[in-house]
């Protein structure tokens, strides 16, 4: 057997990838390449992406649930994909492959959540009660969906409002970082943030998370 | 004071609702700030999920995102990623307990993966078996979208706690793929031999091809029943010739042997004169048949003008072999003088 010790193998699978795992450019390139043609090599590319993808996903979710084990993940990693796998034909936008994939991640957990609460008996190796805490949270906050959806959404901004865009939402600059930064006065900065933000309101990628 | 808005704008998602309403009553009163309000309201909802606070970036969902997004993949990140790693890289450089944190959460990672083969896993779910995998390409193949491949559903796997039953069938559909590829290949191997082979014979060749039902003979391995004339016994001998004359591989490059052809030849005569044309019906049929073998057989051996007076003369007569041998005087005309067809 293969020793990973990084992330049990799944970096070795991401690499075999020709891209970041997180480029969705690539991602959604490959994707209508493959609804299109439907060649086996762009499927399998595809199956590498999704379960690096879902892998990804159950790992930063057990991170977060640490009573969760990783026969829990296994299974969980593997009942996802397969469904996904199975449904790829079945998105209708094909420009937001990546967020319903997310988004199918994110429900496939919360089901598991229910479903753990659900049992009558607990049985000895159950995890412990799972309060609707973790459902809320889950709602609130989830980074691995949201994040790389975000980032893909600032990077389609045009150039001279992707980086005072950049600079604001992901790099935490102050409003005068920003101006000194760019070298812009600040009512430019200003009206390029106010354009940036109304632009990111409209993608169609972040509807979801608004 | 202008400035000191923009910042609270950008902050706007993360203050409380009292200082959320202090800003607001700030930017109504200049219209450009309130631009830029709106728009940074339309996507509170967004922002404060993402817990992004100028103050403290790190939360405990970032740090295990910012963990095991590194350790996923070498390849250099999106920018706008890579923007906000480093600004996290920079938080963890300055902060010791943060630091720790992060080095916890890491252990905790180690536990939770130490006994998951991801590969193995994978294998398992698709019936793929990586090894034999060519190792990954260095971009995405462009050329893919050019090919003309059938439209394919992702096919289901067994479930992820057995093993997957695709794997043999896929390997019994790529022998049948094999198979008819094969074919297909030998079959165009084929045409282009065929089509060379036709092309490589002489149109006398061709004209005198005698076709195998005309050399069948009567009795099994060719001997002559009982009973039966001289002349159609020198008849048979003569078609035994021709068939033994006739060489070709798979139906390829035929030829004949010329020896052989010359012994038919002679048969095929001494049939023709000893059967005269007013002789029984039975031995008229027989000498028309020998006339046209002989025809045939003088053109396989270039011999037009012996071939054509034995066609003349069958042409002249009524027969079973007259219209034959007519059709085959005119494509002579043609070969000798192309302008009159």
């Amino acid at each position: 057997m293969a020793v990973h010790d990084e992330l049990g193998g799944l970096e070795a699978l991401a690499a075999r990838l020709p891209f970041h795992p997180d480029d969705q450019e690539a991602v959604v390139a490959l994707y209508e390449r493959w609804c299109t043609s439907r060649h086996p090599t762009d499927l399998e590319l595809l199956e590498l992406w999704l379960y690096c993808f879902v892998g990804r996903y159950f790992m930063v979710r057990m991170l977060r649930e640490p009573h969760l084990s990783e026969v829990e993940l296994e299974q969980l990693i593997g009942d996802t994909f397969l469904r996904l796998r199975c449904q790829l034909d079945s998105v209708r936008e094909r420009d937001r492959f990546v967020s319903w994939v997310g988004t199918a991640c994110r429900n496939a957990f919360l089901n598991y959540l229910r479903n753990l609460r659900r049992r009558p008996i607990p049985e000895p190796d159950d995890p412990p009660f799972e309060g609707p805490e973790a459902e809320a949270q889950l709602a609130r906050e989830d980074l691995t969906r949201l994040l790389p959806v975000l980032a893909a959404a600032v990077e389609r901004l045009p150039d001279f409002l992707r980086e005072a865009a950049r600079l604001a939402l992901l790099e935490g600059l102050t409003y005068h970082e920003i101006s000194r930064r760019l070298e812009k006065p600040p009512g430019t900065i200003r009206v390029y943030l106010s354009r940036a933000f109304r632009r990111l309101r409209q993608d169609s990628a972040l509807q979801e998370f608004l | 004071m202008k400035e000191t808005l923009g910042n609270k704008i950008l902050h706007y998602p993360w203050l409380s609702r009292e200082a959320q309403r202090e800003v607001e009553q700030e930017a109504l009163r200049d219209p450009a700030w309130r631009e830029l309000l709106e728009a940074i309201q339309s996507l509170t909802p967004l922002l404060q999920s993402l817990h992004l606070t100028p103050e403290d970036p790190m939360s405990e969902e970032m740090l295990a995102f910012y963990l095991v997004t590194r350790r996923l993949s070498d390849r250099p990140l999106p920018p706008s990623l890579a923007t906000l790693f480093a600004r996290l890289e920079a938080q963890l450089e300055a902060d010791p307990t943060l630091r720790r944190r992060c080095e916890e959460m890491a252990r905790q990672l180690d536990a939770l993966v130490r006994k998951f083969d991801a590969p193995a896993h994978f294998e398992r779910l698709t019936g793929r078996s990586l090894e034999r995998e060519t190792e990954p390409v260095p971009a995405v193949a462009e050329e893919s979208a050019f090919y003309e491949v059938p439209a394919r559903r992702p096919e289901i796997a067994g479930a992820p706690d057995r093993p997957a039953r695709r794997p043999a069938r896929r390997s019994a559909w790529r022998w049948v793929e094999r198979g008819a590829f094969m074919v297909v290949v030998l079959s165009v191997i084929y045409g282009g031999l065929f089509w060379w082979s036709r092309a490589a014979q002489s149109e006398l060749e061709r004209l005198g091809f005698i076709a195998p039902a005309q050399l069948e003979v009567e009795q099994y391995r060719g001997e002559a029943a009982p009973g039966t004339s001289e002349a159609e016994r020198t008849y048979q001998e003569a078609l035994q010739e021709i068939r033994a004359a006739y060489r070709s591989y798979l139906g390829l490059f035929p030829h004949y042997d010329a020896e052989r052809l010359a012994r038919a030849e002679s048969l095929l005569v001494a049939v023709v004169t000893t059967a005269p044309k007013s002789s029984p019906l039975r031995q008229e049929a027989l000498r028309q048949e020998a006339q046209w073998l002989l025809g045939k057989v003088r053109l396989l051996r270039h011999d037009v003008d012996g071939a054509r007076q034995v066609l003349q003369d069958l042409a002249a007569q009524e027969g079973p072999y007259t219209e034959a041998a007519r059709q085959l005087l005119a494509q002579f005309r043609c070969l000798e003088t192309p302008e009159l067809c």
